[in-house]
């Protein structure tokens, strides 16, 4: 899932993907970073939206999103996303709003801005130890 | 301006120690989310969709070139690059980390800057007429007012947590720059009727969910009184307002709910109290004339202009002239410009600066500005003071830099708030629906001939881009999971202050610039002569011709 999952010119929609299977993630953001992570399985948080935790049941990922809520000693503004998850292992992030989390700003702005951005939002920068 | 004192100096970087301590007691463990959020917001900042935002004020719009140049420093140092200018006059980093945030407020704290009280429910950052001290049509310079009420709201214990935020403008002008009427508290300074200065004082105006235009409470309050009957003010709304629910917490639903004549009588009653329990309060004309000799005017060059030269100048440079016509307002000192930077080129984000371009209006201001910079809530820039011999210089630099769109007060000069693009409560994006506007509209030709037009674009209900008060306003919200643009015609953002009607439903992302073409090419058709601006023909047709057009694609 990148930036360019999102159409940039029209109105962005919640998706609504055929042939898949409705899963669930939890979501956050990085405490000292500010940046969104998810939950992978082994309970730990990744920047990276292929390594999370998925959850079939809404009523599941509601219980755990509310055990781990209480947590916020590396990761604060717990919530509950909602995904596709394909045949291949992918995953489509379904509200806009997420995909915007996930993809950062849908604009470039000026070039002048961009040749000056530092590298891009990394993983290793995050801490994906256990909460 | 208005330069720290070694208390403000003491205050300021006391406060950057308690907050690099909270930090580091975060990080550690020792204080949890619940007990740290309300610490970094009063210290401006915010999470946001996938970053921190640190809000950083702008006291009153006014900046110097070592500040300037300080907030370019901050940008590429610990942000990506640039800063966000934003309608209350404040900048915006987007993109720093918690670790970060102490060393940014100490670099701030150097210059005399500060992120206190840009977030809460406390008075905010006091903004106003960022022509102030420069403009041909003041009575009086308003930020002298707005410096006092800074010092006296900063960190005031009585008032530091309101049912709701608290915003205070003022404009020294009888042409309404700073939005007086869409604020809670709105102060206008002008001269009464035995010739004296007086403030003209509008409370309860407000936009988001519950739109407001203020009242006046006093038609002209006299200026040693300014203190006790503020404070009158916020003791009554402090008191009275409403707790229990957010969205009507703030002081324009109190002041609907009592009526204004009911709420003049009970602020007039503390005012009264406060008057004869405490006459401290009441101006000292030593500190009155302290802070007056900070915004003294330049020493103004007495040089004339070689009119000649310059009109050669602007006969052969199209472009030159074009901006010379656009983007520059009447000084006090007919030698001298006010020249309005705009943030607005085609298909960038309005109120967007590099570090690169910081540092060029930091330069500008020092070698020909008498190193003043303003920062309008329009989300653009100011240089107040510009010898008119300097304005093909000026212009030259500015246009190296990007900066010489000839754009302001046009249809492509839109304010747009952050949006979904950045913003944690947007419901849609603004950034993008601005962006398509100024590239489809980017020949100036075209712009200038559409002539005046304010567009205002919100990402939510909270209208942070003052939607309401745009000749065209643009909402955008979620509607069945999908972006969706509200439409809002006539609204007027000036003294004459008046909310646009509201059309009917929304459209779609794409539809928004194709709608905005048939709007206009209805005014255009349908003026009185290139006289008539769009807001005048709106009153005269009524907004309903427009809201047809928004919708009948058949033109096309």
């Amino acid at each position: 899932m990148s930036v360019t999952n999102l159409n940039k010119n029209t109105s962005l929609a919640k998706l609504s993907v055929a042939g898949t299977d409705a899963v669930w993630l939890i979501s956050a953001n990085d405490l000292l970073m500010g940046g969104v992570v998810y939950l992978t399985p082994t309970m730990g948080w990744s920047r990276v939206l292929l390594e999370a935790f998925t959850v079939r049941k809404k009523s599941v990922a509601l219980s755990q999103l509310a055990s781990l809520v209480a947590d916020q000693s590396t990761v604060i503004g717990h919530t509950l996303v909602e995904a596709s998850l394909h045949a291949d292992g992918t995953l489509s992030l379904l509200h806009y709003r997420d995909r915007i989390r996930e993809g950062g700003p849908t604009r470039e702005t000026l070039p002048a801005l961009l040749n000056n951005a530092p590298p891009p939002f990394k993983a290793h920068e995050l801490n994906t130890g256990k909460p | 301006m208005y330069r720290y004192d070694e208390f403000d100096s003491t205050f300021v970087k006391q406060r950057v120690r308690q907050f690099r301590d909270q930090v580091a007691r975060r990080l550690s463990g020792a204080l949890s989310e619940d007990e740290f959020k309300p610490l970094r917001l009063q210290n401006g900042l915010y999470l946001q969709l996938h970053a921190y935002m640190l809000r950083v004020a702008v006291p009153y719009g006014t900046l110097n070139s070592t500040q300037m140049q300080k907030l370019a420093d901050i940008a590429e140092r610990w942000d990506r690059g640039y800063g966000h200018f934003t309608t209350r006059q404040n900048i915006q980093y987007n993109w720093p980390t918690l670790s970060a945030v102490p060393d940014i407020l100490d670099a701030l704290a150097n210059v005399g800057m500060h992120a206190i009280q840009t977030s809460g429910n406390c008075i905010r950052n006091v903004t106003a007429d960022h022509f102030a001290g420069a403009a041909a049509d003041e009575v009086a310079d308003p930020r002298p007012t707005a410096e006092l009420l800074r010092q006296w709201s900063t960190d005031h214990p009585e008032f530091a947590y309101l049912p709701r935020k608290f915003k205070i403008a003022v404009t020294g002008s009888s042409n309404d720059r700073a939005v007086i009427r869409a604020h809670d508290i709105g102060l206008r300074i002008k001269l009464d009727d035995s010739g004296q200065l007086a403030y003209e004082v509008i409370v309860g105006g407000g936009l988001g969910r519950t739109p407001v235009v203020g009242k006046v409470i006093c038609s002209a309050l006299p200026k040693a009184h300014l203190l006790p009957y503020i404070e009158a003010i916020l003791r009554v709304y402090n008191l009275a307002g409403r707790r229990d629910n957010k969205y009507k917490a703030r002081i324009k639903i109190l002041v609907n709910s009592l009526g204004i004549d009911a709420f003049r009588q009970a602020v007039n009653t503390e005012f009264q109290d406060l008057m004869s329990q405490d006459k401290g309060l009441s101006l000292d004309p030593a500190v009155e004339a302290r802070i007056e000799q900070y915004f003294s005017p330049p020493v103004f060059m007495s040089m004339g202009v070689d009119e000649k030269a310059l009109s050669t100048l602007l006969s052969d440079d199209e472009e030159f002239s074009r901006w010379y016509r656009q983007n520059l307002s009447r000084h006090i000192d007919p030698n001298y410009s006010i020249v309005t930077i705009s943030l607005k080129a085609p298909g960038a984000v309005p109120g967007d600066a590099t570090a690169a371009q910081m540092r060029a209006v930091a330069r500008l201001a020092e070698r020909y500005g008498h190193d003043e910079i303003r920062v309008s809530h329009e989300q653009n820039l100011v240089l107040p003071h510009i010898h008119r011999s300097y304005l093909k210089a000026v212009y030259e630099v500015l246009h190296l830099n990007e900066l010489a769109t000839p754009n302001v007060g046009l249809i492509t000069d839109s304010i747009a708030c952050p949006g979904m693009d950045y913003c944690a409560l947007a419901t849609a994006r603004s950034i993008p629906i601005a962006q398509d506007i100024s590239t489809h509209f980017s020949d100036p030709a075209y712009a200038e001939a559409i002539g005046p037009l304010k567009i205002k674009i919100s990402g939510c209900i909270n209208a942070c881009a003052h939607h309401h008060i745009g000749n065209i306003g643009i909402l955008g919200l979620e509607k069945g999971g999908r972006e969706n643009y509200q439409f809002t015609f006539g609204g007027d953002h000036t003294e004459h202050m008046q909310l646009g009607e509201r059309a009917g439903p929304g459209i779609d992302a794409e539809q928004v610039v194709p709608a905005i073409e048939r709007v206009v090419k209805l005014y255009l058709n349908n003026r009185e002569g290139s006289k008539e601006t769009f807001l005048d023909t709106c009153r005269r047709l009524g907004t309903k011709p427009y809201e047809e057009a928004l919708y009948n694609t058949s033109v096309e």
